[in-house]
Parts: C-alpha cells; sequence; structure tokens
C-alpha cells in the first residue's frame, strides 16, 4: 500500500473531461491525485474508461456518465453526480458524497458503487454483477432488469422495486412503495448478514445489517 | 418464383460510365487512377483516429463461415481497406496481418462490452432492442442524454475510436438532429425491409439534407439496404449515403458449408473419384477476385465525383414520376431520334 505518498492535486478548472483523462493516464498505480472541478460546469464522461489503481478524490460536481466502464480506481467525487453516474463499471470502487441522478451504476458488472445522498429513477438498472449502495432515498423502479449483483438500499424504495428483475439481492431498510410482482421477501441468513455489513462497512457505515429485508426474483433460487 | 421489383431500377446514373459495365456480370474495365480519395471518419475530439476507407463499402451482417474462407474473407477486406463488423472473439484466431478495421455495435437496454468496445476502431451505438426486437432509444440514454453518452464512450474506449449511432432509415428528423447535435463520427441507417422501398430512398435523402443543414455535410453515412449491385451501391452513394454495406452482395459469394460426403452403394467409389467443385483456395481467390472489381467499380464512381453524398442528385436521373416528386431527381429525358 501507498497510504504515506503523498496526494497530488490537479487544478483542472478550464479543462475538458477528454484533458483530465489523459492527465490522470499518467500517473502510477497506486498514486493519489485530488482534482479541483469546484465552481465548474459538470463535465459529462469524468473519470470514464479510466483503468489503473489510483486513488482519485474529485472536488465538485459532475455530469452524466461518470466512471462509464471505469476499472481498478477508487473514485471519491466530493459533490452531486449526474445521470448514469458508474455505467457499465468494470472494477473498482466509484463513491458520490453528494446525490446521483437517474440510471445509476446501470449495468455495472463489477466493482462497487456507492452513493451517500439519494439516487433517481431506476438505479442499478440491468445491474451486472456489480455491488450499489444508497444510503438516502432512491426513485421508482430501483434494481429494474437486473441480472446478478448485490444493491443496497439504506432508506426505502419507490414503486416497484426490482421490475423485471433476473437475479441478484436487493437489501433495503425503511419503506418499500411497492413490489414488483415477480419479486419475493427472502428470509436472510448469516451469510446474507455478514455479506451486508461487509458491503456497509465498505461505504463507510457500521451496521450488522439485521434491519434490513432482502428480495429476490421469484424466479430465480 | 418472380424477381423481388428493385426500386433502384428507376434510377440512372447521368455522367458515370459506371453504370454501362456491372462487375458482377462479367464485363467489366476501368482505367481510374489508383488514387482515390478516401472519405474519412474524423473523431471530435481531434485526436489521430482518421479512418480512412479506400472505397465507399463496409460488412455489417455477414456470420464468420467456416475458418480457411474466414481468413481469406478477412484478407480481401483488409486488402481493399473495408471495414467488418464482427466481434474480436472473431478475429482471435487470425494472423495479424490479415486483420481488418473492426467496427463493434452496441445495443439498446445492454450491457456495453468492454473488451469489444476498447478493440474496436468504429462504435455503434444502434438503438435497436435486440430481446424486444424494436427500435428505440436505450432507457438510460434517451436523446436528451446522447451527447454526453457519446463523449463518455469515445473517452471510455481510449478517445481512439469513431462513435456512431445506429438508427432505422425511417428515423425521424429529431432523433437524428440529436445525432448531430451530439457530435458523432458517423451514422448508419438501416432498412427494415427484406427490399428497398421509396420510403428508404427519402430517408436517405432527407438525413443527407438534414446533415447539410447542420452544417455537418460531410457526415459519414452508412447504409445498409438489400442491394446485390455495384451500379445500386453507386445509386445509393448518389443519394447521400458515403458508406453501403455489401452483405447482400458477399453472403451470396461465400461458399457454402458442404456436407461431409457419405455416398455408399453402388457407384459410391465413382462419385469420390469425381473432382469436387473447387477447393477452398480457389473459392477464396474467387471470392477476393470478385470483391477487387466491385471496389474498383465503386472507386471509379468515387473518383467522379470526389466524395460521396455532396453532389447526389447531380449523378441521377429517374424513369419515375414518383421518385422525382418524392426525391425532386430529374427525369430521364427521352432521345428525341
Amino acid at each position: 500500500m501507498k497510504e504515506d505518498l503523498p496526494t497530488q492535486r490537479i487544478d483542472a478548472a478550464g479543462w475538458s473531461s477528454a484533458e483530465l483523462l489523459a492527465k490522470l493516464q499518467g500517473f502510477q498505480e497506486g498514486d493519489r491525485v485530488n482534482v479541483q472541478l469546484e465552481g465548474q460546469k459538470a463535465l459529462s464522461g469524468i473519470c470514464a474508461g479510466i483503468d489503473q489503481a489510483l486513488t482519485v478524490k474529485v472536488e465538485g460536481a459532475v455530469g452524466n456518465f461518470a466512471c462509464l466502464l471505469a476499472s481498478q480506481a477508487t473514485i471519491d467525487i466530493s459533490g452531486d453526480v449526474g445521470d448514469g453516474f458508474a455505467h457499465s463499471l468494470i472494477s473498482g470502487h466509484a463513491n458520490a458524497r453528494g446525490s446521483a441522478g437517474d440510471f445509476l451504476a446501470a449495468y455495472a458488472g463489477g466493482g462497487f458503487v456507492s452513493v451517500l445522498g439519494r439516487a433517481g429513477f431506476r438505479c442499478a438498472l440491468g445491474l451486472n454483477g456489480g455491488d450499489v449502495f444508497v444510503r438516502s432515498s432512491v426513485g421508482d423502479q430501483a434494481g429494474c432488469s437486473m441480472r446478478q449483483g448485490t444493491l443496497v438500499l439504506g432508506n426505502g424504495a419507490g414503486e416497484q422495486l426490482g421490475a423485471g428483475m433476473l437475479g441478484g439481492t436487493i437489501y433495503v431498510r425503511g419503506e418499500v412503495k411497492s413490489l414488483w410482482a415477480g419479486l419475493r421477501n427472502i428470509r436472510m441468513k448469516d451469510p446474507d448478514f455478514l455479506r451486508l455489513s461487509l458491503l456497509l462497512a465498505r461505504a463507510g457505515i457500521k451496521s450488522d445489517g439485521r434491519d434490513f429485508k432482502a428480495y429476490a426474483p421469484k424466479a430465480a433460487k | 418464383m418472380s424477381a423481388e421489383p428493385n426500386l433502384l431500377d428507376e434510377l440512372f446514373i447521368a455522367n458515370g460510365e459506371l453504370l454501362l459495365c456491372d462487375p458482377l456480370h462479367g464485363d467489366f474495365s476501368t482505367n481510374s487512377p489508383k488514387s482515390a480519395s478516401p472519405p474519412g471518419i474524423m473523431n471530435s475530439l481531434g485526436v489521430s483516429n482518421r479512418l480512412a476507407f479506400s472505397h465507399s463499402l463496409i460488412v455489417r451482417n455477414v456470420s464468420p463461415p467456416e475458418t480457411a474462407t474466414w481468413t481469406g474473407l478477412c484478407r480481401s477486406l483488409k486488402n481493399q481497406r473495408i471495414p467488418i463488423y464482427t466481434s474480436a472473439a472473431s478475429m482471435n484466431d487470425l494472423p495479424n496481418d490479415v486483420i481488418p478495421t473492426r467496427c463493434c455495435q452496441v445495443f439498446a437496454n445492454a450491457p456495453l462490452d468492454a473488451p469489444e468496445l476498447t478493440t474496436a476502431d468504429l462504435i455503434e451505438i444502434e438503438c435497436f432492442d435486440r430481446r424486444l426486437q424494436r427500435w428505440g432509444w436505450s432507457a438510460e440514454i434517451g436523446r436528451q442524454r446522447l451527447a454526453d453518452f457519446v463523449t463518455a464512450v469515445r473517452l471510455g474506449c481510449g478517445g481512439n475510436a469513431a462513435v456512431g449511432v445506429g438508427l432505422p432509415i425511417t428515423a425521424n428528423a429529431l432523433d437524428v438532429q440529436a445525432c448531430l447535435d451530439a457530435d458523432i463520427d458517423f451514422l448508419c441507417l438501416t432498412g427494415e425491409a427484406a427490399s428497398i422501398s421509396a420510403q428508404d430512398l427519402v430517408g436517405l435523402s432527407a438525413v443527407r439534407h438534414q446533415c447539410r443543414s447542420s452544417s455537418r455535410a460531410q457526415l459519414p453515412i452508412v447504409v445498409d439496404l438489400p442491394v446485390l449491385a455495384a451500379a445500386d451501391m453507386v445509386k445509393l452513394l448518389c443519394l447521400g449515403a458515403s458508406l453501403v454495406c455489401i452483405d447482400h452482395w458477399l453472403t451470396r459469394r461465400l461458399p457454402k458449408k458442404q456436407a461431409a460426403h457419405k455416398a455408399t452403394g453402388l457407384g459410391a467409389d465413382l462419385l469420390r473419384s469425381l473432382p469436387t467443385a473447387s477447393s477452398d483456395e480457389e473459392k477464396v481467390a474467387a471470392l477476393d477476385e470478385a470483391l477487387t472489381q466491385l471496389a474498383a467499380a465503386v472507386r471509379c464512381h468515387f473518383d467522379q465525383t470526389r466524395f460521396a453524398g455532396d453532389k447526389c442528385y447531380d449523378h441521377l436521373r429517374t424513369s419515375s414520376l414518383a421518385l422525382h416528386k418524392m426525391l425532386g431527381i430529374p427525369l430521364l429525358q427521352a432521345r428525341s431520334d
């Protein structure tokens, strides 16, 4: 680990997403980078396609499709993120301290996506193996068409939770407005609690997961 | 069985010598110069990813045939600089020197496949849901987020690939405008029927017109319609296409897989001793020759018009009053003598 390495600062005011990505690609594996975006228009595609084990802290809000197809990196965004955050994430950790727009972590095939604020419509759409955590409320149809992976919702869910879900598991704490007809409540066992508590710990939340309920599609085993 | 009527037969190329000689029927010869000015796809990020094609052909929906033919086909495409839509896996066993320009498709409401995308030269975001078998924008993209998605995909794939959008050829103007506003690198228009309809030609013409109106007259437009003859491909170029799919032409020429010879009984030995129709090498050589001739035919037109899709109707005449009215193509003048 390179915990003791100094963080390198980039003032990206006025830069395009492509310029920022090119700059980030010049860093070494394990480097820690702080990117200043505050006061700038929210750029789309920030950190898209980044494929190095960097730790990137972005100060400010970002636009749509940030972290698309990203892998290995740990990306922490201090502000809000737009629609399609961490779309098709491959691996690594994408974290937003603000709120996320619609289609959070759509089709993410791996890695971990966490949002400490709210998330919009159809979060975890078509989730394909990644793990997603939203601390505050989410919009309707969370977990829509999920295939694999885990969605953890810390403050309830909107209408039609898990609509069209094919696989994976949803853990919810709080009120669910309505469930999709093909979804069922499953009894949580010790491995579920362990898995859930580890995911919550990764998002910086200490909990044993005893106050969560688990859901899976009826067709799935 | 009667042949399907071909609407393109109603169109004639006014200035091109090409229409007089169809390479598919044997008597083709051209004296066109070798140095064609190729159309290019320039990534809007301004990086060096210009893709130059020696002419305006592309292969889009051809499944990889048996190994020997597939290698030969790829070699021919590489030599002719014709791109092909295919999976990265289909090229795994090919030698490096026969790998042509590869395009890949991203379908609506489906995950992005990173290895496919990052190794492709062209990426098409096709607004077609394969599961539901219908056209439509992916839920998370839509018209309003298309520009951001194109930017993100371009960056996510290293910035070197050209990113385009696939629409039905009869797409409405709002969808086309969303693509133009998204600064795409190319547009792909697909016909939906087994034969070419007037709506297809009107659609192509309208999209090219819209490109011109939006100051993107040179936007490459790939057209996927069932065309079989070089002359028809050229007519589509005159109507506004930049690259024409040769899938139907090619499928008819790809050698068919032959069932194992299992003749038994009287005369079986005699049958086995008869010479077979042709070896794989001969089939591949014939295909390569046909492809070379087709490429030369289209290039001949290309040299005359300099770039496809720009002068359009200058080179076309029609005998159809309907096409004249719908597309504004001048009517073919009857010879007075």
